[in-house]
Parts: C-alpha cells; structure tokens; sequence
C-alpha cells in the first residue's frame, strides 16, 4: 500500500518528514511540545468542566435504573412505607422499590467520611441499575451488613467483615461492613459518596422506623402518565412526583453556576491553549517556507507543495496532540478530582473521572488544526505574484512587518470591542461569557499598538543610555512583527485569564467569608452533627437542649432547624431560625426589602426571605405572597425580604422555626445555637456544653470561629476548579510561552551568529536575548493584566446578577502583580537556558541557513 | 618586526561524508600593518576556511593564528570577541542578517553596538562612515531590506569600517553584476584601507576583485602560494604539482 497523493507517493511523504525531523530536531520538537502543552490545557479544562455531572449522571442511573418516575418525600424524615406498598399497587405500576436515604458519617479506624446512606430492599433488582448485577444471582448477599465503596473504605481505614461506626441523626451505631465494591461490580457507585445497606438496617440507624424518603416507580410499557398521575393522588400534595432522574436536573441547577463559570474560564482556556498550539507552529513558518521555495525549484507543483506541507501539520499535530492528551489526563487528575463539598452535602457525587470520546477527540481537533491552520501561511508564497525563490530572498522578513495601517486598525477594532462588550454585558448579564471570549480578542488587538510605542521608547532610550544589548533589541523591536506579537500574545491571554478568573473567585470567596460569617455569629457555640454541611442534618436532641441550658455559663439555647427542599428544578436551602436570634437576614446578602421590617416579619411568622434566582423564577417582589410546597401539603408565604443566594447556588429560603416546626412536622433541630454569659470564653462555653451533652460522637460542639473557619475552608474547596484553571492556565502559558520564546531564539542563531561577526560577545547577545523575551512578556502581561482587571470586574459582575452568588468587586492589585511576575519569572527561568545556548552560538554559525 | 596576522603551519579539515577533507594544509603567511594580501582561488579551494581563521571565527586543527603576536587559538571567545569588535572587520556577503524593518544607518549603528556605544554615538558614526562610502542621507534612512546587491557592499564596507579596524577581511566582496559597480568599490576599498592604514586580507575567484593587492597569492587543495609579482600569471600549486611530478 503506497498510494500517490497528488502525484507523490505516501512513502515519500514519510521520507521527506523523516529528512525534516532530522535536520530541524530541535524546531520539530519545541513546536510539538508547544501544541501539547496546549492540547493538555484544553483537555485538562474540558474534563474539569464535565466530570462533575457526568459522574453523577452515571451514579443517578445506577440508582434508579430502568425506574422512570419516583415518590419523593420533602423532607428527611421521610414518609411512611405504607405509602410505598400502595404504590406497588397502583394500576399499571410494573415495579416500585422503597429507599430510604439520609445523610450520616461513616468512622473507620484510618478517619471519617461523610456519604449519603442508601437504605434499599430487594425490589431494585428487579429496576437494573445496581441492583441486577450485583444483588442478584451470584451477586452480594444481601446480608445485614454496610456496603461501602471502594473510596470510601479506603479512606476510612474500613475492611468487609470488620465494625464500623455509623453517625446518623446525631446517634452513633456499629455496623459491620459486609462488602467493599470496587468500579468493575460497580461502576461509578464505588467512587461515590454513597453507603447501601437493606432498609431496615437503614431505618433502625436513622431512627426513621417505618419510613422511606424515595419510592422508585417502573410503570408497565406505556402507563407513565396514567401512573404518575395515581401517584399524585396517593401524595396528596405532601409529597413530590417527579421523574426518577429528577435528582440529575436538580444537580444540573446546583452545580450551574459552577459549570457556568467553569465554561467561562475553559472557554478562554480553550482559547489560549488553541494559541498555544497555532503559536508554537507559526514559528517554524520560515523555514517552512524555504523548505516549500525548494520544492517548487525542483519540481514539485502547488498541489504537492499543498499535500506535504498538509502532511507534514498532520502529523506533527497528531503526534504532539496524542502526547498532550496523556498530558492533560495526567494533569486532570493531579488537580481536577476535588468535587465541591458544598454540593457533596446535597448530591452524593462521585470523583470518578469521566473522559468521554468526544472530549479527547476536541482535544485532538484543537492541536491538529492549530497546526494545520499555521502550516498555511507558507501557500502565501505559492501564489503567481510571488517568485518561487521569495522565502530566500526575504532575508531581513519584510513579510513579517505589520504595517502601521494595520496596526491602527486593530486598535481601534479592539477599541470598539470593547465598547461593544460593555454596551452589550451591561444590557444583558448573561452575555458575559461571550463577552468574555470577546475580550480576550481585544487583547490581541492593543499588543501591536503597545508594541510600536515600546519600540519608540526602546529607540528613545537607547539613543541615551549606553548599552549593548538594549541597541540590540531595540534594532529587533524596531517594527511589530506577528511573530512578536504572536509571542506576547499568548503571555497576554495567559495573564487576562488568570487576573479574570482570579480576581472574581477571591471576590466570590470575600462575599461568601461575609455571608457566612453574618449567618453564623447569631451564636457562640452551634452544636450540629458535624461534616462539610450546610446545617441542613436534623439529629435527635434527647433532652441536649434543657441540660446545655442548665451548664454553668450558658445565656441562653435555641433550636435552628434547616435543611433542603426541592421545587422545581432547585434544590433550595431552608434556613428555619429561632426568633430569638439577633439577625434572621445577613444585612450584607440583602437586595430587596428593608431589614429591619423583614426581619420583624420573619419573626411574626408567615413571611419569608427568598434569593434573587428564585424570586426571579417565581416573578416574586417583595410583600408578594406564594404557595411553598412542604411536607404537610402547600403553604403560603409572604416575601419580606429578597436576597443573594447566600451561598447556595439553587438559593435560599429564610423562615422563622416555628413556621418550620408547623410546616415540617417535625421539632428535630438541625443545630443548637448557644449563647454563652459575657465573662466566659468560647473554649469555656464549649467544654461546658460537651459536658452537658455527654457522649455523643454524633454530635460536634463548635465555637463561632470554629464553625466560621470550616465554612471557609468549604468555600475554598468549594472553589478549588477555579483556582486550578487560573493556575494551570497561568503555569502551561508560561511553559508555551518559554517554549515559543526558545524557539523563535534558536531560529534566530544565525543572526545571532552574524552579531558576533561584529563584535559581540556571548554575554552581551544573552543579555540582549533575555532583555527582548522581558519585553515581549512585559508588553503581553501588561495588556493581558489590564484586560483581566476589566475582565474581572464584568466576572463578578455576572457572578452576582446570574448566579446570585455575593460578590462585591474588589482592585486586587498584588495578585495581578503577582500573576504577572510569576509568568514571566517561569517564562525566563526556563528560556533562560535555551537563550544561552543560542548566545553561544559560535560565529560561524552565520554562515549556516 | 611582529607581523599583524601570521599563520605559522595551519591545518584544517571538515568532515565530508564518511572521511575527513584536509581544507588547509600547513599554510603559513604573514601580513603587516597597512598591506595587503589578495588570496586567488576556485570554489571550494579552501580562501573562505583561510580567511574565518584569520578572524577568528574559526579556529584551526593545528597550528597557530597570531594577530599582532597572540596566537587566537589561545584567547578566550571573549577575547576573539573583542578583537572582531575593534581590530578586525570581517565582511562577507554571507553573513548578511538584517532585522524587519531596519533602517541602512541603524542596522551599521547596530553592529557598533557592542562598543558600549549609545544609538545616537553609534548612529552619528555610522553615517559618517556611510557618507564615505558614498551612501548619503537619504540612502542611509531607507530600509535596509530594499538595497541592491551594490548597495548592500556598500553599506557593508561601511558597516567594516565604522569599527575602525586594523586588518579588513574580505570574503568574496563584490558579487557585482555591473562591472563599472565593481570597480568603482575596489577603489573605494583601497582607498579607505590606505587612508586608514588597514591592512587587507582579500579572498576571490575572481581576478579582478584583487587589483592593486602588494602580495597575491593562490590558493587549491589547501596549499597556499605566493607570487613574486602581482599581475603575473599565476602557476596554481596543483599546476606545480603535476608539473614537479612530470620532471621527476
């Protein structure tokens, strides 16, 4: 098999790419890691940006299984199981299976964990999903026991057949484990937050005895309707009829803003990373346009230049985007495996990593036309104007000249960009995505400009101040060449993400640090079941309440009752307050509504505080009135207040705990809040109240500040993705930009070379070299850091008006300075090498093409 | 007397293929201050090997390259550096790189640079230079990439020149396509190398590119001679050799 393309045989497609490997090694190699860096970025970002639902997705069908509707309680206390066996008889349902869920602590000998307990019956075997394979003939037994996956027992230090310590509602109970599954029985379930254990053994630990939170429903082919509508009969309005997928749409919600600003950052990380790639090739364009002049003196016509030169980028693309691809898995494990513990809380998701086909495949893309793309430039010579020696005779590359028209121009295009984002993001917030990938455009447009005025005053300067290698770099920058610009480009798309995502993560964390920190300072010690939650897990309180009242030093003690409620697509988070709390509402969450009348509302009952995304759903204002669904059926609520989400991206309802208690049915609370008399101190105040409360390992006794830490350290994990973009983002432009900065240097070894004819020594041309790959950094941060700044202000922007989240724009003028030092310190310790290695070259090396 | 440039016994060898090409073969010459030496010989006769030793931009195998009594081959690359920076000027039509966009005056002020030179000092010089050689002022402010090929030797020279050196080497200098161009340079370059008291290190293939040289001498398969004469016909060592062979 060796066919012609275009006339030239396919092995001597290979030959010629064999005999340019050898003699352009080290080009080859420095354009190749350049595009991998890049497809690594690329790859790396794009799995970040869909392990989260994808993994969930994969956990939820496992659950649910051929199961298409569900009976779901509103609240964890669940609902009774007699329910459950009336579903199983409902006309044209083929399968029901009652589960219980309820989130618990699992504490092995190595540590704790928290997970969200699966109490099933054998009922989901007959659904798939996890149940056919696994519990089914030849399966697990379905013994007594805990069945912990694989992640969960390792980091518990649990074995199958040793005890392990379950926490649930505040109560510690030893279990035994009985198995511990791994992905092959498993699949995306042994990566899970996630414990499965028979329902009784699920109701006994959760001291929910009779009930069940979730009936999944089969119904018979073709009865869905007819079913779902049975169902909604049998809930009578308490309960929620939903598809059994519904747990993934309220994911979707919950996880929006992340994954919309996860698409965001990714798609200007896309971006830099395509430029990454196209920039590494452009810079072997000279020589490639030489190799294409003396192809056509011996012969070859354009269509055979068009295929070589289309070969050889295919290749090369392939390669060096197949090494990108390992690069960037490498990389997404290393950082991107961390899931937001705020959504842990709500969702059992899994740190499975999910890399579908079509990613990999986008990877790829991205590197090979980035290769092909910069491999075109060379038909330029191909066209009859042109003579077929061009490449050789344009010795001092006029063709690479921007000329000043052309420089103009892109300045006021950019200009205009700009105004027309701003005219545009301010008009509609949700076209802040758009305008970001547009901004990040305008930044290619000013280097030129900032260029032809470095160079002036790199002329001006050098006509005063004696020194030999700013005479040279100054005779290099004299004109603004794309290959300049093309290198300070990427270090300008470099910066501009990082300042952007940056700047509006650590707004993000300042107004969540000030949100959380109003809504916990109401107490000096909160008693909770512990783990990285919300407040949202009721415990039995057992008389805690009265004996913290009587320890000595205690003001005074309130119930808090909290948790979730799903309406609609959102998963809201309920925060039900004691009216003795000195603020129900955080005054710095609040948009709509005076504080002073909401709160005096809240505390007669009735009235509720709601976030901004909700109301907006629902077209609420303030002094509305709605119906909420709760587990005793609807209830209407007026609207005192309206606010950001506080956090919780599905957003927030505030209410007073009595509402709650009348509402929920239930007077469990989900935290003790206590205040503590003024001459003791909150490590007194909390030794008092675990005193009082006696042993209870379900239960942990934090101090404001305590408490206040953990929701920090939540937040900061929570934002772990965006750091990790803003950081991996910032460290392979770097690398690319070194990369390229080398590259173009060592193409650069003749004239180098020729120098030295002239008189200059080693050091004076590495001085020189170092000096103009500053500058092209210098001139490339400073316009990517300008960039950013606006680039952060219309981020949190958005953050706020789309995703309700608090964040109050703030300059961070150190982390800018930061971004841009760190880049070009990585940028030129690591060309610093290569660019002595090219100041080495020896004089003769002139005499070499 | 120390000669300013003696070759004392150099060899110098590249590699060709699988074997090694012995270029120069114990070649030994001197050049005093202010005289010069026209080297004739045929492509690949070994004048360009000769003439990057004699700078120091090549280093030879054996022997010793002495500038003013300092055997190169002992100095440092620093060293070699500062000689090419000051007492000698290598031009050769090879070497010719040019940055994008640079102006004939900056690109000779650029070469000055390494002097410790500010822009304006190199530039001042540089076009004092180029007016010599007959670029004007309206010639030095045009881009360097549209010069012709007279215009580029001009500027060349001038480039040489503007560091004031003492031996001028001069790889195949004129590539002229006009012959009244050519000759017009060559009077230039004697000239400037006379008033300046330059000695020069000329190398051709072309006998009229070495007019007016005080010694000419020839070189083929890496053996250099000299002629008692210049302007008499010029018995190529290869010619001895056979003719020597023929006698025996």
């Amino acid at each position: 098999m060796n066919p012609r393309i275009a006339g030239v045989r396919l092995s001597m497609l290979f030959h010629l790419y064999r005999v340019r490997l050898r003699s352009h090694a080290v080009q080859e190699l420095l354009a190749g890691s350049g595009i991998a860096v890049g497809v690594a970025l690329v790859l790396g970002v794009l799995v970040a940006n869909t392990s989260l639902t994808s993994s969930a997705g994969d956990l939820v069908h496992q659950v649910v299984g051929s199961a298409r509707l569900q009976l779901a309680a509103r609240s964890p206390a669940g609902f009774d199981r007699r329910l459950a066996r009336m579903s199983e008889h409902l006309p044209g349902v083929r399968v029901a299976a009652a589960v219980l869920r309820e989130n618990v602590a699992v504490v092995g000998p190595r540590g704790r964990e928290s997970l969200q307990l699966l109490g099933v019956t054998l009922e989901v075997a007959k659904l798939g999903g996890i149940g056919r394979r696994n519990f089914g003939p030849g399966g697990f037994s379905f013994s007594e026991g805990l069945i912990l996956p694989a992640s969960v027992a390792a980091a518990t230090g649990a074995e199958p057949g040793q005890r392990v310590t379950v926490l649930a509602r505040g109560e510690a109970h030893a279990v035994t484990v009985s198995a511990v599954v791994s992905s092959t029985t498993f699949g995306a379930l042994a990566s899970s937050p996630v414990a499965i254990t028979p329902l009784p053994v699920a109701q006994r630990l959760t001291g929910l005895q009779g009930r069940v939170t979730q009936v999944l429903v089969q119904p018979q082919r073709g009865s869905q309707a007819r079913v779902a509508g049975e169902l909604r009969t049998l809930a009578a309005g308490r309960l929620d009829v939903e598809p059994a997928e519904n747990e993934l749409r309220l994911l979707a919600q919950a996880a929006k803003p992340n994954d919309q600003s996860s698409s965001l950052f990714a798609s200007i990380s896309v971006m830099v990373g395509f430029l990454l790639a196209l920039n590494a090739m452009l810079l072997t364009v000279p020589e490639r346009r030489r190799f294409v002049a003396d192809l056509r003196m011996q012969g070859y016509d354009w269509r055979q230049v068009l295929v070589l030169l289309g070969f050889q980028a295919v290749v090369l693309g392939l390669v060096a985007s197949a090494a990108g691809v390992l690069l960037g898995d490498l990389l997404s494990h290393a950082f991107f495996h961390h899931i937001p513990a705020y959504l842990i809380t709500a969702f059992p998701i899994g740190t499975q990593e999910v890399l579908p086909f079509r990613t990999i495949l986008l990877a790829l893309g991205c590197g090979v036309l980035a290769s092909v793309m910069a491999s075109l430039s060379p038909i330029a010579d191909l066209r009859p104007s042109r003579t077929t020696d061009a490449a050789f005779r344009d010795r001092a590359g006029a063709t690479e000249i921007l000329a000043r028209r052309t420089v103009l121009g892109l300045s006021i295009a950019g200009a205009a960009l700009i105004a027309l984002i701003t005219v545009l993001v301010l008009a509609e917030a949700s076209l802040t995505i758009v305008g970001g990938v547009a901004l990040a455009l305008t930044t290619l447009c000013a280097i030129p400009s900032l260029f032809a005025a470095v160079g002036r005053v790199l002329r001006w300067t050098g006509e005063r101040v004696r020194s030999s290698a700013l005479i040279v770099v100054a005779s290099e920058l004299r004109v603004v060449t794309t290959r300049s610009v093309a290198l300070a480009g990427v270090a300008a798309l470099a910066v501009y993400g990082s300042v952007a995502i940056g700047g509006a993560r650590v707004d993000l964390l300042r107004g969540l640090d000030s949100n959380f920190n109003e809504y916990l300072r109401t107490a000096d010690i909160w008693v909770t079941t512990g783990g990285n939650d919300l407040t949202t897990n009721a415990f039995t309180a057992r008389g805690a309440s009265a004996a913290i009242a009587r320890a000595p030093g205690i003001a005074s003690v309130r119930t808090y009752q909290g948790g979730f409620l799903d309406v609609g697509p959102r998963r809201l988070w309920i925060i039900a307050r004691p009216a003795g709390d000195s603020s129900l509402i955080p005054s710095s969450q609040l948009l709509h509504g005076s504080l002073p009348a909401a709160t005096r509302l809240l505390r007669g009952g009735g009235w509720v505080g709601i976030s901004d995304g909700f109301a907006a759903e629902h077209h609420l204002r303030v002094g509305d009135s709605f119906s909420l669904p709760t587990p005793t059926g609807q209830a209407r609520f007026g609207v005192a207040a309206i606010t950001t989400n506080l956090g919780w991206s599905p957003g927030a309802l505030i209410m007073n705990a009595v509402d709650y208690r009348r509402h929920w049915h239930t007077g469990d609370p989900s935290a003790l809040e206590v205040d503590l008399e003024a001459n003791v101190t909150p490590a007194a105040g909390r030794r008092a109240v675990e005193r009082a409360i006696g042993y209870r390992p379900g239960l942990r006794v934090q101090s404001f500040r305590e408490r206040q830490a953990q929701y920090a350290a939540d937040s900061r994990q929570g934002l772990h993705a965006l750091s990790e973009i803003a950081g991996m983002l910032l460290i392979a432009a770097a690398l690319a930009v070194a990369s390229a900065l080398s590259a173009a240097i060592w193409q650069r070894r003749a004239r180098l070379a020729a120098l030295k004819i002239q008189g200059y020594d080693t050091a004076q041309l590495w001085r020189a070299v170092l000096l103009e790959s500053a500058i092209v950094l210098g001139v490339g941060c400073a316009i990517g850091a300008t960039a950013g700044v606006y680039g952060h202000a219309l981020a949190s922007r958005w953050l706020r008006l789309t995703t309700g989240f608090p964040a109050p724009f703030a300059l961070g003028l150190g982390e800018v300075f930061l971004t841009f030092a760190l880049l070009a310190i990585i940028a030129l310790a690591v060309l610093s090498l290569p660019g002595l290695a090219a100041a080495r070259a020896p004089a003769r090396a002139a005499f070499q093409e | 007397m120390t000669p300013l440039l003696s070759f004392v016994n150099v060899s110098k060898r590249y590699p060709d293929g699988g074997r090694e090409l012995l270029v120069l073969d114990r070649v030994s010459l001197e050049i005093e201050a202010g005289c010069s030496i026209g080297v004739y010989g045929a492509r690949g006769s070994g004048k360009s090997t000769l003439l990057r030793l004699a700078a120091g931009i090549a280093l030879p195998d054996s022997g010793a390259v002495c500038f003013a009594g300092r055997d190169t081959t002992r100095m440092t690359a620093g060293e070699r550096s500062r000689l090419l920076r000051g007492a000698i000027a290598f031009m050769s039509a090879e070497d010719w790189r040019a940055n994008p966009g640079e102006s004939v005056v900056d690109h000779v002020a650029t070469s000055l640079g390494s002097e410790g030179l500010t822009m304006r000092e190199a530039r001042r010089r540089a076009l004092r230079v180029l007016d010599e050689v007959g670029v004007g002022a309206s010639g030095a402010q045009a881009p360097v990439a549209s010069l012709s090929l007279t215009s580029r030797t001009r500027v060349m020279l001038a480039r040489a020149l503007a560091r004031a050196p003492r031996l001028l080497v001069l790889d195949e200098p004129a590539s002229m396509p006009n012959l009244g161009d050519r000759d017009r340079f060559y009077t230039l370059l004697r000239s400037a190398a006379r008033e300046r008291n330059i000695a020069l290190l000329v190398a051709s293939e072309e006998m009229a590119a070495l007019q007016g040289v005080g010694v000419l001498m020839s070189i083929a398969d890496g053996e250099l001679c000299s002629t008692e004469e210049p302007g008499t016909l010029l018995q190529l060592p290869s010619r001895r050799r056979a003719a020597r062979e023929q006698s025996g």
